[in-house]
């Protein structure tokens, strides 16, 4: 007892004198980070004599994160502006973080692009202008990738997308061929009966039809039926254009053909507390049939994280109710970087833009190493594809794809605050939960609808409606 | 009284209570950053409408949140479920717990042993052993499935996480974490249970089993009431197991009701986009705390009454 | 007779060893999510994945190499150490001193307080309080220093300032007397009289606070969001979840999580009867 006391002092001893240790170090830490936030151009805890300039660049991303370090690496090294730039990764809570960063001035330099994050203070001045940096030609080169409403505001440019994603049935050709079908399924009903065979010939072996990552409902259906119903109705999440109104009534019949999806008869077990990379890895195993996602991620995927034969899998539209399509679907932008106007480094953080981000060299490199799709039209050109992307058509962008306005909570969230659950948990509460469809889905119209009343009288969100809506050439 | 006092008296007075308040400062300190403020600041915003800094000022909205909250389906659910969460929690691991007590109440080598390692999960994290569970119950490769499955008691993998099992394995962790604890606290009961009311028992010829039904429940009883309070409330609180394990679903299956205020304010998974709702948040936080305020004292008043009935 | 004492003790035996196996399921219970971490941070992903033995094939001590190096847990062990020690020694210097005057000194405002105190046990707004006290910290510009993380962590220890006091109480008022008749003043009285008798409580606060910042998820998280750097252990775990690395790295997320835990199971180890008997003596105070 006496001996274990002894040690137990020593071990509370040792620890003190770590944290004093610790403290100093951590003094320093938060000094130097409080020193660059506040961004006083005179400081750096470099062993250089010289100054350097801090410019703090926050991402979501972290698949890219080693291509984006490397070139951000070598920008440090070789750049004459004395511009140091660090590259922070935020997986988790980006918006929290940023929300509170805001509140607290800590916002960084640079930020890669989120749609939440973008359109909550867009109109508070937030993000530059590129437009006051951008020469002449610059403005030429990425003309094409002007959206007004979007990215334009009032002749204000406030990100430049570089790249896109959408989503696609994701295959396994060997599992397919196994059960003999030819071609992968067009229609939601095909879809069913595809995945109901694969799954009662093949379970056996723990081979399944179909997964989705199903455990959060909007990360699953934003990549998947989304799209689908876009090209079905011209509906975007569940918004219609041409009427100004939401309507979810048309979800119906392609909710019934999920909940079918989802059952034991074709879906693999667990579905409901799957996340996407765990699926993957299953799929990489050969133990997944068929699911959807975006295209940008799955080849650096297999090809890096999960790997998986190239030839064993491939990718094609998503299937829908009817096959046939009255509208194009969303490319969603993956690859963009808003610049803080209310940082004192306006200007180097433009110029670190510019030279990391928007080069040609970067574009190309980023398109070529599979981390996105390229949506500009001279990187397309110039881009030597590797096979994963060159031989499946499906992972680049056809004419089923296109860039769609944005919905009255996609510009605005707070605008459209909706009573009760989401439309994705609502939906969730449909294929799993067993909820009646009809009067489930005209109950989330209405509570759209009032919401979107609501913050139209509030003076926080507009109306948007277009005439003559066409969801072909939106 | 007031005008007779000296003027050194009323200094001596002030002396005194600065030198009291000198104590008290580095607590209060915390005490009102830390729990006074955050309750000021949510009783505020149940009455606003606020959404974060970038999306303008606070709207006062008066009872509007409140009678949202009546309406909100989820928010009920979740209220059930919290209690379903906690009873199924509490009527588990009271008894489990009661049972080793009175296993482990004498004081032996390999009692102490064993009461030690059962104690171990409540020093654990429940963040980290929240992780850890969500490994082992995985449905596909977690290896309590493929235990069970090589020693062919099922066939096919148990969905642990879905939306039949979710909320028992849930209950499954939280008993794993909560049992040392629970068996503690009976243990201290148990040893104030006085000797000679147990020695006459003996000599007036009881049995095991009457002797704990008559004598050992019974002068428990005060100790067990705490014990239940503390089980209860506690379970009324817990946020972090459900928030790593199952996040609250699949469809809301294990939604709780702190967890779903605390939606409104953070994301609970990093998939999942979180559109802030302060004030409708501070409204269900607050309805919640009423809510569990309203269950223990009810308890109060019904173990009161077991009082007038022994 | 001969038969029944027989049979009573037969049923004696068989009730003792299904006692003794009750005891054994509940240990394996117990153990076996803590032994799967520990032995699971020594696997391979295949083998986590694919299931198959109980002990790892080959020990795979670089899972802990990648951890501490590749995700960077030796800055998350030493902000987890800083904050949690931190954390315990202002907890207990301002319970030692608050719990002392509400025992020993009626001043004004005292009754209020306590009744506040003791509120906060029965009031509990839950983690939702995060986003205020976050606020406030921010605009105090605490926010960017484990000094508010710290703040935050500690708390208003309402509960122990109460135990603290109920302990004091316990402690005999001519003891201070005697102090003051000696010359003592009344600081003196508190360091020199009550603090060495009311250790074993504070040293109950200590590890119970402790265990909690150490063990502490929500509350670190949100105090971080904006400031990885100051993340500890336990978050940098659970963050690793959602890595998006994560499902290739099973091993890597129990080699991390056995580095969050490993410590304070030496901790328990070395101090489990204290950590048991603080547990009883909160309790029956309590």
């Amino acid at each position: 007892m006496k001996k274990k006391s002894v040690i137990a002092m020593m071990l509370v001893a040792s620890m003190a004198a770590a944290s004093l240790l610790g403290c100093g170090g951590s003094k320093e830490e938060s000094q130097s980070s409080a020193d660059s936030s506040e961004g006083s151009s005179a400081d750096s805890g470099s062993a250089d004599s010289e100054e350097k300039t801090v410019i703090r660049i926050w991402t979501k991303d972290r698949a890219d994160a080693n291509y984006v370090q490397g070139k951000i690496d070598a920008y440090n090294e070789s750049n004459t502006d004395n511009i140091q730039v660090e590259y922070e990764i935020y997986t988790d809570n980006f918006d929290q973080a940023v929300d509170l960063a805001v509140q607290s001035g800590e916002l960084p330099d640079i930020l890669t692009l989120n749609d939440q994050v973008y359109s909550q203070y867009v109109n508070q001045g937030q993000w530059l202008d590129l437009y006051e940096y951008m020469d002449d030609d610059m403005k030429e080169y990425f003309k094409d990738e002007v959206y007004e409403g979007i990215n334009e505001i009032d002749g204000k440019l406030y990100y430049i997308p570089t790249c896109g994603t959408t989503g696609r049935l994701i295959y396994n050709k060997e599992i397919f061929e196994r059960v003999g079908i030819e071609n992968p399924p067009a229609t939601l009903e095909e879809m069913v009966e595809d995945a109901k065979l694969i799954t009662s010939e093949l379970s056996g072996e723990g081979i399944y039809g179909f997964a989705q990552n199903m455990k959060s409902a909007s990360s699953a259906l934003e990549r998947s039926l989304d799209l689908g119903m876009e090209r079905e109705s011209g509906i975007k999440k569940g918004y219609n254009f041409a009427t100004g109104e939401y309507d979810f009534t048309g979800y119906e019949a392609a909710l019934g053909y999920w909940q079918q999806l989802l059952s034991e008869e074709c879906a693999f077990p667990g579905c409901e507390s799957l996340d996407i990379d765990p699926l993957r890895t299953q799929f990489a195993n050969g133990n997944i049939g068929m699911y959807i996602s975006w295209t940008h991620a799955e080849p650096g995927v297999y090809r890096e994280q999960f790997p998986m034969d190239s030839e064993k899998w491939d990718a094609a539209p998503i299937p829908t109710v009817t096959g046939e399509d009255v509208g194009v679907q969303n490319i969603k932008f993956t690859s963009g970087y808003l610049i803080n106007a209310k940082s004192d480094k306006v200007e180097q953080a433009f110029k670190v833009y510019k030279e990391i981000f928007a080069s040609e060299d970067f574009l190309i490199g980023y398109y070529e190493g599979g981390y996105g799709v390229s949506i500009i039209p001279a990187v397309v050109e110039k881009a030597n594809l590797n096979e994963e992307i060159a031989d499946k058509e499906w992972l680049q962008m056809q004419e089923i794809d296109g860039v769609l306005p944005l919905t009255p909570q996609e510009k605005n969230v707070q605008a459209v605050i909706v009573e009760g659950e989401d439309y994705y948990k609502t939906f969730e509460s449909i294929y799993f939960g067993g909820a009646d469809p009809a009067s489930t889905l005209k109950d989330l119209t209405d509570r759209y609808n009032n919401a979107l009343q609501q913050g139209i009288e509030d003076g926080i969100g507009t109306e948007i409606v277009i005439e003559d809506y066409d969801p072909m050439n939106p | 009284m007031k005008q007779k006092m000296s003027a050194g008296y009323k200094k001596k007075i002030i002396k005194r209570n600065l030198e009291s308040y000198s104590f008290m400062l580095p607590n209060l300190i915390l005490f009102i950053i830390c729990s006074i403020y955050p309750i000021i600041w949510t009783l505020k915003y149940v009455f606003y409408q606020y959404g974060g800094i970038g999306t303008g000022d606070p709207k006062w909205v008066g009872l509007a949140n409140l009678m949202r909250v009546f309406r909100d389906e989820v928010y009920w659910k979740s209220v059930v479920n919290t209690f379903v969460y906690g009873f199924g929690k509490v009527l588990i691991i009271i008894p489990l717990a009661f049972f080793l007590a009175l296993l482990l109440n004498k004081q032996t080598k390999f009692n102490g042993i064993s009461q030690s390692m059962i104690f171990l999960p409540t020093i654990m994290s429940s963040a980290v052993m929240g992780l850890v569970f969500y490994l082992l119950f995985n449905a596909y490769n977690g290896e309590i499935n493929q235990y069970l499955m090589s020693a062919h008691i099922i066939k096919t993998p148990i969905n642990w996480l879905g939306k039949e099992h979710a909320m028992k394995t849930l209950i499954i962790t939280a008993v794993w974490g909560g049992v040392g604890n629970y068996m503690v606290y009976f243990i201290a009961g148990l040893q104030q249970v006085a000797q000679d009311a147990l020695e006459s028992a003996k000599i007036d010829g009881a049995g095991r089993l009457q002797t704990l039904w008559y004598v050992t429940i019974p002068m428990m009883g005060p100790i067990l009431k705490i014990i239940l309070m503390l089980s209860i409330t506690s379970a009324f609180n817990d946020i972090t197991n459900v928030m790593v394990l199952t996040e609250g679903g699949p469809n809301n299956a294990t939604m709780v009701m702190s967890l779903y205020g605390y939606k409104y304010f953070f994301p609970v998974s990093a998939s999942e986009s979180v559109i802030p709702q302060y004030g409708y948040g501070a409204a269900v936080s607050v309805i919640s705390a009423v809510i569990a305020g309203a269950v223990t004292i009810i308890y109060l008043r019904l173990s009161r009454k077991l009082d007038d009935i022994y | 007779m001969e038969s029944k004492v027989k049979s009573s003790k037969l049923s004696a035996k068989i009730l003792k060893v299904c006692a003794v196996l009750f005891l054994l399921i509940m240990i394996v219970f117990t153990l076996y999510p803590i032994i799967y971490t520990i032995f699971g941070s020594l696997k391979t992903n295949a083998e986590l994945t694919s299931g198959g033995s109980f002990f790892p094939k080959e020990w795979q001590f670089q899972n802990y190499y990648q951890a501490f190096v590749q995700a960077d847990f030796v800055k998350y062990t030493i902000n987890s150490v800083i904050v949690a020690v931190s954390s315990t020694l202002l907890a207990v210097i301002t319970c030692a001193l608050a719990g002392f005057i509400l025992a020993r000194r009626n001043f004004v405002g005292k009754k209020l307080l306590l009744a506040l105190y003791t509120s906060m046990m029965f009031i509990s707004l839950g983690s939702v309080t995060l986003y205020p006290i976050y606020q406030l910290l921010q605009r105090l510009g605490l926010n960017k220093s484990m000094i508010g993380l710290v703040v935050a962590l500690t708390g208003g220890q309402a509960v122990n300032v109460l135990l603290v006091m109920g302990f004091v109480r316990g402690v005999p008022k001519e003891l201070d007397e005697a102090a003051i008749i000696d010359g003592s003043s009344f600081y003196g009285v508190f360091a020199r009289i009550i603090l060495p008798v009311i250790k074993p409580i504070l040293a109950v606060v200590a590890l119970f606070v402790f265990r909690n910042t150490w063990n502490d998820y929500i509350t670190t998280m949100i105090m971080t969001i904006s400031n990885t750097k100051l993340q500890t252990l336990t978050v940098a775990v659970v963050q690793l979840k959602y890595s998006v690395n994560a499902a290739a790295e099973w091993h890597i997320m129990l080699a991390g999580a056995s580095i969050a835990i490993i410590p304070i199971l030496i901790v328990y180890m070395l101090c489990n009867k204290q950590f048991i008997a603080g547990l009883t003596a909160g309790a029956v105070k309590g």
